[in-house]
């Protein structure tokens, strides 16, 4: 595609053309491009509004620079496009230390797993001119949980006995929806509550970001579950706490007079997992289950089967259904 | 007790009866016979009386046999036949075929005229094959006994007949004969059975013990599979019949981690390098123990998606006919089993199969 053509598709639309416009047809070096650059993949030409930033990390401000904003010049719909980035990194989950990987071929098969799942971000995958896998993924008009959550102002008994019920359901079934995901062999690699988007548009949670790897033969999604369990505290406790949390919010110093090591996670000994020390109301049932991710916990869920099966009992036990 | 109550009273019987003999012989004619050159005269068991003797003397040797029968039978239950059944019980039809030899060689050896001295002499020596018999078939105790029974039956005529001393001493010989032949015969026997069972031992029960050893080993890269297998040579020793298969399971799912073929090329290469020098590493081991080469299997899962070991470890089990599964157990912090897993803890929990774990303080 010349660049006229896409200068004219660029008017067609109602856009500006920038005097500074480049056309990228091999991405290999992303860093390059910018916004109002113009990337041609597959026949397909698209504007780049700008690269996306990463969170959740409290580095709000750090772009990803191989994650870019675009619009298709063709459709005009908003698309993220992902293009090639390895990355291959130690962290640390509290006493361990875990070895992951940024792959794009896994974020490419798993996209085409789940292609039709509404519990899963959509989209496709094509080679550009050097053949790099770029992933060109529709962009969900929503929040992520963290952000969903915030929103809820009211006591946590009023958000726990009214307000959780009423999108429980839909974000369970999202989070269970993982399993499908290992039932096809592979792990999503990083299971946060910003990685799961709220979708206003289709009223679901879904599931995003898919790039990460990692490797552990013995219990291939161990780290999926540990972070399904860091949800599902924060989803049943609004928020996720944290030692100074506890230390410095007026309404926890009770718990602080009754507060064990084996309370926390048994992966991040910061992180505060038996929050029925905080809401007395959280039934046992309920909160047993979040033990088995803390430092009280002797077996381990092995399956996101095995979890859910639990968590069903008791919501039951909880919500009456 | 009551066993010995009836020995007691045959043997009494007996006693009585030769006395009869003796005294109700002397009066009828005399039937002279020269034993020898001593020129003693044998007397017994001639005319009127020596019929009623032969008839009397049978009949002691039925109510005789009854006893003995009767001691017999209750093998199980009573001492005194327990001391029979440690060379070997006899069945009904072994009883009675030694009661008919018997029999028949007291009849034909007190029936036949003393003037056939050769016959009788050749009669006399007919009572070692009864004792042999029993001998052979229930042992030594079984043997001595008939030679006591014999012996018994055969007193009167050793200590009543009139015979030349030279006749006497031969009757002296045959009863040491009786004895001896119950003895050796018995002896025999019970050596026979004793060779025969360890026979059956080694040939039957090793066998069946060991084709049912067949052993299921999983092997990593690490130096605790080693480990393991030199301990499993050493504690278990004995390698008859033991068959090892070494699985090894190769994680290939590396085409979503590494950014290159040639990469992935390279990391399965090195993979394939490392699972056959530690596969010929334990080989070697068990080899060298002892183990035959055929017994020795080998076992490589690929696998080319995320399937827990332990997933695969147990149907290797449940597909084949393993009798265990041994695997090394490292020592892990909870959170390090929580976050990587521990292959021996989730067989232990799932398997359904033995599993012996192998550790090492030294080699975690």
């Amino acid at each position: 595609m010349d660049k006229d053509a896409i200068v004219q598709l660029l008017e067609s639309s109602g856009r500006k053309t920038s005097p500074k416009m480049r056309i990228f047809e091999d991405t290999s070096n992303f860093s390059r491009i910018d916004s109002n650059d113009v990337m041609v993949l597959d026949g397909s030409p698209y504007l780049v509004l700008r690269n996306e930033i990463e969170r959740g990390f409290g580095m709000d401000d750090d772009p990803k620079f191989w994650v870019k904003r675009v619009v298709g010049l063709n459709d005009g719909k908003k698309k993220i496009i992902k293009l090639v980035f390895y990355e291959r990194f130690e962290q640390k989950i509290g006493d361990v230390s875990v070895e992951f990987f940024r792959s794009p071929i896994k974020e490419a098969k798993v996209l085409d797993a789940v292609a039709g799942n509404p519990f899963f971000m959509q989209g496709t995958s094509v080679n550009d001119v050097m053949e790099n896998n770029v992933r060109i993924i529709d962009y969900i008009n929503g929040t992520p949980l963290n952000a969903y959550l915030a929103k809820s102002t009211s006591d946590h008994k009023t958000y726990f006995e009214n307000e959780l019920p009423k999108f429980l359901s839909n974000l369970l079934d999202c989070m269970e929806s993982l399993g499908f995901l290992h039932e096809k062999g592979f792990v999503h690699g990083d299971v946060r509550w910003d990685h799961i988007f709220w979708d206003r548009d289709n009223l679901d949670f879904r599931w995003i970001d898919f790039d990460y790897n990692y490797d552990f033969p013995q219990n291939p999604y161990g780290a999926d579950l540990f972070g399904l369990g860091k949800i599902l505290t924060s989803v049943f406790g609004r928020r996720k706490f944290l030692y100074y949390d506890l230390k410095t919010d007026p309404q926890f110093t009770h718990v602080l007079n009754d507060l064990y090591q084996e309370d926390f996670s048994l992966l991040d000994q910061n992180r505060f997992i038996n929050i029925k020390k905080m809401y007395p109301y959280i039934p046992d049932e309920l909160n047993n289950i979040f033990l088995n991710f803390s430092g009280y916990a002797s077996n381990f869920y092995l399956s996101v089967d095995e979890l859910f099966d639990d968590l069903r009992k008791a919501l039951k036990v909880v919500y009456g259904s | 007790m009551k066993n010995r109550i009836l020995l007691v009273f045959v043997v009494t019987t007996s006693s009585l009866f030769l006395i009869f003999t003796r005294l109700f012989g002397n009066g009828n004619d005399h039937m002279e016979m020269m034993a020898g050159d001593s020129g003693k005269h044998l007397r017994f068991m001639e005319g009127e009386s020596g019929i009623w003797s032969m008839v009397i003397w049978t009949g002691l040797l039925v109510l005789a046999t009854v006893v003995i029968t009767r001691l017999l039978t209750a093998t199980e239950k009573k001492k005194f036949a327990v001391s029979i059944s440690i060379g070997g019980r006899m069945k009904k039809k072994q009883y009675l075929i030694s009661f008919l030899l018997l029999a028949l060689t007291l009849v034909l050896h007190l029936a036949i005229s003393p003037k056939d001295l050769a016959l009788h002499i050749i009669f006399r020596f007919l009572y070692l094959v009864p004792i042999a018999y029993v001998g052979l078939k229930a042992g030594k105790k079984g043997g001595v006994l008939t030679a006591v029974i014999t012996t018994i039956l055969y007193l009167p005529h050793f200590l009543f007949g009139t015979a030349s001393s030279e006749f006497q001493s031969g009757n002296i010989v045959a009863v040491f004969l009786f004895y001896a032949t119950g003895f050796f015969a018995g002896y025999y026997r019970d050596a026979s059975k004793k060779q025969y069972l360890t026979q059956i031992d080694e040939t039957i029960k090793k066998p069946a013990v060991s084709s049912s050893k067949h052993i299921l080993f999983y092997v990593d890269d690490k130096p605790l599979s080693q480990f393991a297998s030199e301990w499993f040579v050493n504690f278990f020793g004995d390698h008859q019949g033991i068959s090892i298969t070494l699985l090894w399971i190769s994680s290939e799912n590396v085409e979503d981690i590494l950014e290159s073929k040639e990469q992935v090329d390279d990391y399965l290469e090195k993979q394939k390098t490392v699972s056959q020098d530690k596969i010929r590493l334990l080989e070697n081991t068990f080899l060298a123990s002892g183990y035959p080469k055929e017994n020795i299997h080998t076992k490589i899962v690929r696998l080319e998606s995320k399937v827990r070991l332990a997933s695969i470890i147990k149907e290797e089990l449940h597909n084949s006919s393993y009798d265990f599964v041994v695997i090394p157990k490292y020592k892990l912090s909870r959170s390090q089993e929580f976050l990587f897993g521990d292959t021996a803890i989730q067989l232990i929990r799932e398997a359904g199969y033995p599993v012996l774990t192998v550790a090492s303080d030294s080699l975690d």
